[in-house]
């Protein structure tokens, strides 16, 4: 029995490390002489260490202009994911009309579809709304991506609200806004900050769009800006090791301080 | 513990509901509800919800609607309230054709069966939360939730969540919430069927003395006719949609307009069973009946109902209807009732009657009964109330069968 147990925890062990090797690997690499990087046998660890590879990206423009570029998108996709959601949400799961779950059903088969697919489209569209190469347009683009998501995160935890509260607000006095925001967005809460959570996250990733939609790299995000590193410092290991690190932070950050929230939102649905 | 508090502050409400009694009849503010051929069609559904009821409530009035549920008791509620809008018809509150008027506008508070509290604020939020939203200043707003929670004895709880509350506690902060608005009505849905037993006794009672002391319309929607008659100043039965009457406890007890009426009111349930009528004489199989008054309908079949209340065991030969072994007894403390199997009439066309196959006789808990005793009934001929048997409709006419000198010739036109 605990020799099973033994056995199992071994085996988690190893499963994890091995998720968490490649990220040790960028933050190691990050921290490594530029003459360590490639060294054979690899050195396993960044000694002796330096910053030399954070202090040359950071006073790197380009890199500056990335990352503001990533967190004004991951912001913009946050609140705009946020605004939509919750009134469209609240009409699929709530108001009773025709087709509302063939709805919710395309929205599933939109989220499943590779965002490459996606991407010719929304081009050719925001070409036409001369929304291409602005930061504006790729908010919106994101969008496309984190909404359908957002509405299968709330729509079972607003379903799950009586309706007799909803009769109750109007009976004192509440107008359709009224009841939304007094009523369902508050008792919804914990899923709207998931959903607020994973849009950034998913703003914040986002690679293919970056890529496709905005091609100056005035206004690309930090996830494209890193790509063509590999180019611009040749075999600089180290400072592409160095703004992978910077991307990832807010990353952990934000999943660290809404975990608990991002989890119960995910499985907030299945368990009730 | 908590036990022992719910009961305390129950106490307070029942001595506050006192104290303010007499203040508040002379509160005249309280308007009436008309409801003129009010129908309900849902979407897709080929019979009414609601069918064509008109409904007269007079200001202050407690009118409770009974019904089985699906009877569309609950719909008509909500149509009242505009929850529901209505297929055909119009609905006037003191005064005012609402039919069209928007919820919010329409001055009525609710209480829901599930209370429908907001889980996200606290009870002092929660009662207070229609003023807030009528933008009633804080200030005003605090003093009006204090002085209902203190109505409501509920004071000491203004902080927490609806989650950290009794059922009764819950129910009392739904009552807050209506209570604070000064509605021109009140309307209720099974606000009581969540509670469990004892406190919904205890509730009814509250409901009744804060109805004294407020002096506000109501209507109140429950399937359960203890409540219905207890509660209601008048008690409108529905079923399958259409109202089958509106009249005060007593009334529906003694002057059932059908057999519906007749069996759905009264605890326990009323013996139909079918039978002829024949020269005054009522039969069915074995039972034999003289009953005078009733010679006016002729000769002809019916079903007739005998409250359990109106039979007796016989202690002379000469006034036993019916004959019977008892199947069962059941002993209730200050009354007994015996089971005894009915009369198997052979012209039994009213097969659906199920309370026939068996009689129910409620006697005084003093002489001793058990299963199997061979027992004479007599039946109280006053008490019989005769019913079409295709229609269902009662066949007594306008007269009172409790005082057959009323009935004339006249009336069998």
């Amino acid at each position: 029995m605990s020799s099973r147990r033994r056995w199992k925890t071994l085996l988690a062990l190893v499963i994890t490390l091995a998720y968490l090797f490649p990220v040790y690997w960028m933050v190691a690499t990050s921290l490594k002489l530029p003459g360590d990087v490639q060294a054979v046998p690899p050195k396993w660890a960044p000694v002796p260490a330096t910053t030399s590879s954070f202090s040359s990206v950071w006073h790197n423009p380009v890199v500056g202009e990335a990352l503001r570029n990533s967190v004004v998108i991951s912001l913009g996709v946050m609140v705009l994911t946020l605004l939509l959601a919750a009134p469209a949400t609240y009409a699929i799961g709530r108001v009773r009309m025709r087709g509302s779950s063939s709805a919710v059903m395309l929205l599933l088969i939109a989220q499943l579809l590779p965002s490459i697919v996606l991407a010719a489209p929304l081009f050719v569209i925001l070409r036409k709304l001369h929304l291409t190469n602005t930061l504006t347009g790729l908010i919106l683009a994101d969008t496309t991506l984190t909404l359908p998501f957002a509405v299968i995160i709330l729509r079972p935890l607003i379903m799950s609200v009586p309706a007799e509260l909803e009769d109750a607000a109007r009976l004192d006095g509440c107008g359709g806004l009224g009841v939304l925001m007094r009523v369902m967005v508050p008792i919804v809460r914990p899923g709207l900050i998931s959903t607020a959570a994973f849009s950034f996250l998913l703003g914040w990733g986002e690679f293919v769009f970056g890529l496709t939609i905005n091609n100056d790299p005035s206004v690309q995000p930090a996830t494209v800006a890193l790509q063509s590193f590999i180019g611009q410092f040749g075999t600089a290991w180290g400072s592409l090791m160095a703004v992978a690190t910077i991307i990832s932070i807010p990353v952990a950050l934000v999943f660290a301080i809404f975990q608990r929230w991002i989890v119960s939102g995910l499985t907030a649905g299945s368990v009730r | 513990m908590r036990v022992h508090t719910e009961a305390a502050d129950q106490r307070g409400i029942a001595m506050t509901a006192e104290h303010g009694r007499s203040a508040a009849a002379a509160d005249g503010s309280a308007g009436g509800i008309a409801i003129r051929s009010v129908c309900k069609r849902y979407d897709g559904a080929s019979r009414l919800a609601v069918d064509s009821v008109d409904l007269d409530v007079s200001p202050g009035e407690f009118m409770v609607l009974v019904g089985p549920s699906g009877c569309g008791k609950t719909t008509l509620l909500r149509m009242i309230a505009g929850l529901e809008a209505v297929t055909g018809g119009e609905i006037h509150i003191a005064g005012r054709d609402v039919t069209h008027v928007p919820e919010k506008d329409r001055d009525i508070a609710m209480v829901f069966q599930n209370y429908a509290l907001y889980p996200h604020l606290n009870v002092e939020d929660n009662i207070g939360f229609g003023l807030r939203v009528r933008r009633v200043a804080k200030a005003e707003r605090r003093r009006r939730v204090r002085e209902v929670a203190s109505t409501l004895g509920l004071d000491e709880l203004l902080a927490r969540k609806p989650a950290a509350l009794s059922g009764g506690q819950r129910q009392r902060v739904a009552m807050g919430r209506a209570i604070i608005r000064e509605p021109v009505a009140f309307l209720m849905d099974e606000p009581l069927s969540n509670l469990d037993a004892q406190l919904r006794a205890d509730m009814r009672v509250q409901i009744r003395l804060l109805h004294e002391r407020l002096g506000v319309t109501t209507v109140y929607v429950t399937h359960d006719q203890v409540e219905a008659m207890t509660l209601g100043d008048r008690v409108a039965v529905m079923r399958d949609g259409v109202l089958q009457q509106v009249d005060t406890a007593e009334r529906l007890y003694a002057r059932p307009r059908n057999t519906f009426v007749a069996s759905f009111i009264g605890q326990p349930r009323i013996n139909l069973m079918a039978g002829r009528l024949e020269r005054g004489v009522l039969r069915a199989g074995s039972l034999t009946l003289p009953l005078p008054q009733a010679r006016a309908l002729g000769d002809r079949d019916v079903v007739f109902g005998v409250r359990p209340a109106n039979m007796h065991v016989a202690t002379g030969e000469e006034d036993i209807s019916y004959r019977g072994t008892i199947e069962l007894v059941e002993r209730l403390g200050d009354a007994t009732l015996l089971f005894v199997p009915g009369p198997a009439s052979s012209a039994d066309p009213v097969e659906a009657i199920e309370s026939a196959a068996r009689l129910c006789v409620k006697v005084e808990a003093g002489r001793r009964f058990e299963a199997g005793e061979q027992v004479g009934l007599a039946i109280d001929a006053g008490g019989v109330l005769l019913f079409d048997p295709d229609s269902g409709q009662e066949l007594n006419g306008e007269a009172d069968v409790r005082e057959p000198a009323l009935i004339t010739p006249a009336e069998q036109a």
